[in-house]
């Protein structure tokens, strides 16, 4: 397969496939982090074994040190994606719109086959590319002031949680065009070899939200955190896809009662912590203070 | 035809290649300048360029940290628990645990902050940790002093040499570095002298705890070979989860 990405019509590469490639660019920060890799790709990949798109999951993060590469689709692939997101809204995310696509980047249609997964792999660039689109939004710094701006506040008296559901939302607000295909992309997503990616990709954005969001935890919390997260975004997405008003007012009111209820939870949780704790140690204080030696 | 039609379409392919590559791995192109430039500057006053880490050194920091900070946590939570056991029967001893739980929190606070500083993901087994190491200072320090000191001989042994191995592969980083002609980032030296620091202080635990009697203690080969496993044991699931 990959001799087909070598055999592209001549004119096709410097005229029609640049601006595909620099709007790709323009989606560097895309993320897809699959399964981690044993060994490391090699350059030539083998002629009958397409490549498929691999990374790493998050590892020790440095500002002094750029972010690694987050995805490993070809050029070739990543021209095609991109290309074929333009079909989505028309065509879902069907091999209808990778077909368009590849057309569209100067493609033969046969190319698609240079994407193993097919449409999941379209669905799979549409979540990473908007997931690299959220951040960059954030980094240019004009997101928070908009939220902030929203709820009447300056940018920082925004608190951690506040900017978690500001994030979501946006991030819900970017499928809004998909809105009426996401339910077969929702679908697809959920077909049991598509879980593992999915739930990667869903981990990596509540993972995403959370960090640009400032919070620091580092015990259980990190954990719960990201399954709350990942939590309210996964069903905000299928209340989304029946929301009839046009402003989604109606998925914003549910990912708010969704918050709420995790705040009730995470209270409930601590409470019967502290109580817990105050119990033991009143028992250890008793025991001592009868000159048990415990 | 398909021939002509294929000796047509390689050709261009080569030209345009290392603009593709170029959007895909900005990272990799910066590397290979920074590697290259490395080789032919070597003058003096000018700032060395930066050793870049591999996915592999990555890894390496991603897993140190994270056991670093879960070992520290447990380091916290056994000097807690044994506290007020020991000082109830030692009362002069109270400075010296007072000094350690100290030292240890202040190692704890360090590590959480480069945990949440380079988006390490904490260990998954923390819950599970808290209650082992709660359990294990409390159950030395029932057993007398000595017991209580030999764990913590046995535990700082093993972080001690834990730490040294850390340090030692930095070091390696940092020789490979000066082969090259580049240097490790700030960080990087920042966290080299921290580590040997932290391995330090561990070290005096492990004197204070011999000073104090731990070789007393009375199965004592059982009792240490014991927890060093464990130590050992909790260190291996730490790096990976």
């Amino acid at each position: 397969m990959a001799h087909l990405a070598r055999t592209l019509p001549r004119r096709a590469l410097p005229t029609q496939l640049t601006p595909y490639l620099r709007r790709a660019q323009a989606l560097s920060t895309i993320t897809i982090q699959p399964t981690p890799q044993r060994t490391r790709p090699t350059p030539t990949p083998t002629p009958n074994q397409p490549k498929t798109p691999l990374a790493q999951l998050r590892t020790y993060h440095s500002t002094l040190h750029p972010r690694l590469p987050d995805h490993e689709y070809t050029n070739s692939q990543t021209a095609i994606l991109t290309a074929a997101l333009d079909h989505v809204p028309a065509h879902g995310f069907t091999s209808t719109a990778l077909t368009l696509g590849a057309r569209d980047a100067g493609f033969l249609d046969v190319s698609v086959q240079l994407l193993p997964r097919g449409e999941f792999d379209l669905i799979l660039f549409w979540l990473a590319s908007r997931r690299g689109l959220l951040r960059g939004k954030v980094e240019e710094g004009g997101l928070f002031r908009r939220i902030a701006a929203e709820k009447g506040k300056d940018v920082y008296e925004l608190g951690v949680e506040e900017r978690v559901r500001g994030l979501l939302l946006e991030r819900l607000r970017m499928n809004d065009e998909v809105r009426h295909v996401w339910q077969d992309a929702l679908a697809q997503m959920s077909l049991l070899s598509n879980i593992p990616l999915s739930l990667t990709e869903l981990h990596a954005l509540a993972s995403d939200i959370l960090t640009l969001s400032g919070d620091a935890s580092v015990d259980a919390a990190w954990y719960t955190r990201r399954l709350a997260v990942s939590a309210i975004y996964a069903s905000s997405e299928v209340v989304m896809t029946r929301d009839p008003t046009p402003d989604l007012s109606e998925t914003a009111a549910f990912v708010e009662r969704r918050f709420e209820d995790r705040q009730a939870i995470a209270d409930k949780f601590t409470g019967l912590g502290q109580c817990a704790s105050f119990g033991w140690n009143t028992a250890v204080g008793l025991g001592r203070s009868w000159g048990l030696k415990i | 035809m398909r021939n002509c039609a294929l000796k047509l379409c390689r050709q261009p392919m080569r030209a345009p290649s290392s603009v593709f590559l170029d959007f895909l791995a900005p990272s990799t192109v910066k590397y290979s300048q920074c590697r290259h430039a490395s080789t032919t500057a070597g003058t003096a006053g000018e700032p060395k360029p930066r050793y870049v880490l591999s996915k592999e050194q990555r890894e390496f920091m991603d897993s140190a940290l994270r056991v670093n900070q879960a070992g520290e946590l447990a380091a916290t939570l056994i000097y807690t628990a044994q506290t007020p056991q020991i000082v109830r029967s030692y009362p002069h001893l109270r400075p010296l645990m007072k000094h350690m739980y100290d030292q240890e929190a202040g190692h704890l606070k360090t590590f959480n902050g480069l945990v949440a500083k380079h988006q390490v993901r904490p260990t998954a087994m923390y819950p599970a940790w808290e209650v082992a190491a709660t359990f294990l200072g409390w159950s030395t320090a029932a057993l007398g002093r000595e017991a209580a000191m030999a764990c913590t001989e046995a535990v700082e042994t093993e972080i001690g040499s834990h730490y040294n191995d850390q340090v030692r592969e930095i070091l390696s980083w940092e020789a490979d570095a000066e082969r090259r002609g580049e240097e490790l980032d700030e960080e990087l030296k920042d966290m080299l002298a921290t580590f040997r620091r932290i391995r330090d202080e561990e070290l005096e635990h492990l004197d204070h705890a011999v000073a104090n009697d731990s070789k007393e203690a009375k199965p004592y080969d059982p009792l240490v070979d014991v927890i060093r496993f464990g130590c050992r044991t909790a260190i291996k699931i730490s790096e990976k989860i």
